[in-house]
């Protein structure tokens, strides 16, 4: 079908190449090449997602991604699924509907930091306390990057943005800490580099019974211009050195500052609470 | 004088089926129209094989072409293409060389 070149909106040919074959019926590729900025870890989380819905045992017609407002909200729109695009914040209760509606269905929430910790923190928490079987993606780059560049809840102390020019002077989201103290079945962290090991996680988190978090780090060219830390690859660089891989920490040592020197990332909760709907 | 003698070991030490050993050639190929420019892959390439290209493409990005003269170095680890977020790079494996053709006899067998 797609194996040969398709003309895209833009007025590109595009023709997917060999590796992605497997895929090539899972992304939409008249919409290639995608608006996502030069250096943003999306493509790569798309590509994997794609990748982990293809190979996760459950037909493809029983998968749903519900994404809200951002940059990782257009996630959606590159996926030959059922996709859903819903208001800001609101994509975890829409996705609890969609379970409660038809427990069959395996639903996928994927948003970025703003979206599901900030206006949508409320549902996220309470998401979790009731440990609904539904998966959630979070693609944290540290700021609100479609808008201009504002603070978002995880954006580290110190950090300059469009709304803090001289330096955040709030303390940020522990993710991890915070979606096991929630109450959530299964908690990871990953960047967008760490791909087996972030593949592997996706495919376990669509087996899990209960309330899945992934925290994907991603890097962000308006985080790094904002900052003075050069290029989105400058980032990239930093989270290929730095990460240390530590499945036992403490999480409560898993806070990211804005000098970086300390990611952990791993693979932290995974256990069996009551589950709620689905 | 202890490196000494290992260096001695190891120009002595050679796989007896040291040409018969195979990695593969990839071919890069670029889809430059969707290429942003984003260094990812120049970046994390093990081998330094990619370089900016001079040419830009549609929308004025410069995509990435292999570096001249290394043509064959690439190893086809696919790197490029995992950390490629525009679907834009990938590479194609079917060629192999063997370890003497490439790096010469003499290079493996007397230690460099």
């Amino acid at each position: 079908m797609s194996t040969e070149a398709e003309v895209t909106t833009t007025g590109v040919k595009v023709e997917l190449p060999k590796s992605y074959e497997d895929i090539k019926d899972l992304i939409r590729v008249d919409r290639l090449p995608h608006i996502w900025c030069p250096g943003c870890g999306l493509g790569i989380l798309l590509k994997l997602l794609a990748r982990a819905i293809k190979n996760s045992g459950i037909p493809i017609e029983k998968h749903v991604i519900v994404t809200g407002i951002g940059c990782t909200g257009r996630l959606g729109g590159y996926l030959k699924l059922d996709a859903y695009h819903v208001t800001h914040g609101r994509a975890i209760p829409f996705a609890v509907g969609l379970k409660m509606a038809n427990p069959e269905l395996e639903v996928t929430v994927v948003g970025g930091d703003g979206d599901i910790l900030a206006i949508g923190g409320n549902h996220f928490i309470h998401a979790a306390r009731r440990n609904d079987d539904i998966n959630v993606i979070i693609v944290n780059n540290f700021i609100y990057g479609m808008t201009g560049g504002q603070y978002s809840p995880t954006t580290p102390k110190g950090a300059k943005t469009t709304t803090s020019p001289y330096g955040h002077y709030e303390n940020p989201f522990n993710v991890p800490l915070l979606a096991y103290a929630a109450g959530a079945s299964y908690v990871t962290r990953w960047t967008v580099l760490h791909q087996n090991e972030l593949y592997q996680s996706l495919l376990e988190m669509f087996k899990v019974k209960g309330f899945a978090v992934v925290e994907v780090l991603s890097p962000c060219i308006i985080y790094t211009d904002r900052n003075a830390m050069g290029d989105a690859v400058d980032l990239m660089r930093v989270l290929k050195e730095r990460p240390v891989i530590d499945h036992r920490a403490n999480l409560a040592d898993l806070d990211i500052d804005f000098s970086m020197k300390k990611i952990i990332l791993g693979n932290f909760v995974k256990r069996e609470r009551p589950v709620s709907y689905g | 004088m202890v490196l000494a003698q290992q260096d001695e070991v190891w120009s002595m030490r050679r796989l007896v089926n040291l040409h018969k050993m195979k990695r593969p050639i990839g071919k890069v190929i670029v889809n430059p129209d969707l290429c942003k420019d984003c260094r990812f892959c120049i970046e994390f390439c093990p081998n330094n094989v990619l370089e900016e290209s001079k040419d830009v493409n549609i929308k004025g990005y410069h995509y990435p072409v292999v570096r001249p003269g290394k043509e064959l170095d690439c190893v086809a680890c696919r790197m490029c293409e995992k950390v490629c977020p525009d679907f834009a790079i990938t590479i194609v494996s079917e060629e192999y060389t063997t370890y003497d053709k490439y790096y010469g006899v003499s290079r493996h067998a007397h230690g460099g």
